[in-house]
């Protein structure tokens, strides 16, 4: 698989908090070596929020004792890590905003490439693991809309301010509504050759999920998006963004294609299960990146 | 084309990629609560449709649309028009 290094200087991302908060994080990230910012968030910052925030740090703590089978010492220490290596990623988010440049490598760029020229729509699925939002300005088809479903509960100046940023890289939002008439709209999207990127890894909108095999237990994951993609024989590619050092992060872009025997519900469930697969790999090789904070293995 | 094969269009695939049993398929049964249709099922049907009939779906013509009875004299509507 070819690697292929790739470089920016801007970049844009999901949006926490509110418009006051960014700016600062933003002045602070230009001033103050990104180093020194983490270890003060290790400190002052993930201790507090792990004793506040007590589901996710008990979901997190439950993955590493029953997905890894670690003691209950080395999962406490990995759900510590897996807090510090999150707000790592949204700090690299503000410290990119700000003009940081981070060292970006591709694996797979080529099946990106090959899809993307092609007039045919295709599904790129994302998970909850590493900075996915890295891939918005490292994987740009040039002719083809991405659509990017959100959630539809976002305030009203977050989603201004994703369209603002995301309006020259041809990124359109499709928040979703409780009708659920956005599936009409990202299906029209697929219909019209565009991309359609979504979580694949989290249960949301509809009720329909698969139980699959992951780190040894049955896990829940979503039907939408594989059935969306089956239900008009597309490809789907995964891309995970994972960060591999200080400043650096490598894309991996993985191709499943749509079997073409079935119906459209195995020819979906299949899919899901090679995704499942492959974001298994991902999450044994880096396991302190995995920020699906709720429980998946729940009943 | 006949009303009859337009039934037995909708109830083969009904069965057949929507995986419905094929007890609840019967004229008066209703899409959701009857037949199970939800927002992802009604969109494999718009592709569907459209493959087996050669028109799309508005969903907004959908709203009188309660049985399968009415959805094959929808189809029957567009097809037949």
């Amino acid at each position: 698989m070819g690697e292929q290094e790739l470089n920016h200087d801007k970049w844009a991302g999901t949006t926490y908090g509110n418009g006051w908060m960014h700016k600062w994080l933003i002045r602070f990230a230009r001033v103050i070596d990104l180093r020194v910012f983490y270890a003060f968030i290790y400190i002052f910052v993930v201790p507090p929020t792990m004793v506040v925030n007590r589901a996710a740090r008990k979901a997190i703590y439950r993955f590493y004792r029953q997905g890894f089978g670690y003691s209950a010492f080395k999962a406490a220490w990995m759900t510590y890590k897996n807090h510090c290596a999150f707000s790592q990623v949204v700090l690299d988010k503000f410290a990119m905003y700000a003009g940081k440049r981070f060292r970006i490598s591709i694996s797979g760029y080529e099946k990106f490439r090959l899809l993307s020229e092609q007039s045919k729509g295709f599904v790129q699925l994302s998970s909850h693991t590493g900075n996915y939002e890295i891939a918005g300005y490292s994987l740009v088809a040039k002719n083809k809309r991405l659509n990017a479903l959100v959630f539809g509960g976002e305030k009203e100046s977050v989603m201004a301010n994703r369209n603002k940023l995301f309006e020259h890289n041809n990124i359109r939002m499709i928040p979703m509504k409780e009708d659920m008439s956005h599936l009409f709209v990202i299906d029209q999207a697929l219909a019209d050759g565009e991309i359609l990127s979504i979580a694949g890894d989290r249960v949301f909108g509809s009720q329909k999920e698969y139980s699959i095999d992951f780190l040894g237990r049955k896990g829940k994951f979503p039907q939408g998006p594989f059935l969306i993609a089956a239900i008009r024989s597309l490809p789907i590619l995964f891309v995970t963004v994972m960060k591999t050092g200080g400043l650096s992060y490598h894309i991996t872009v993985h191709r499943i294609d749509c079997p073409d025997s079935g119906n459209t519900r195995s020819r979906a469930e299949a899919m899901a299960r090679n995704y499942v697969a492959l974001l298994e790999g991902t999450v044994r090789q880096y396991p302190e990146q995995w920020y699906n904070f709720f429980d998946i293995w729940a009943d | 084309m006949e009303l009859k094969e337009i039934e037995d269009k909708v109830k083969g695939f009904l069965i057949d990629d929507l995986e419905v049993d094929e007890d609840c398929i019967y004229p008066e049964a209703r899409l959701k609560e009857d037949v199970g249709i939800d927002s992802l099922d009604f969109v494999d049907i718009v592709v569907i449709v459209e493959k087996n009939f050669g028109f799309k779906i508005k969903p907004e013509e959908m709203a009188g649309v309660i049985t399968l009875a009415d959805f094959y004299k929808y189809i029957d509507g567009k097809v037949n028009a």
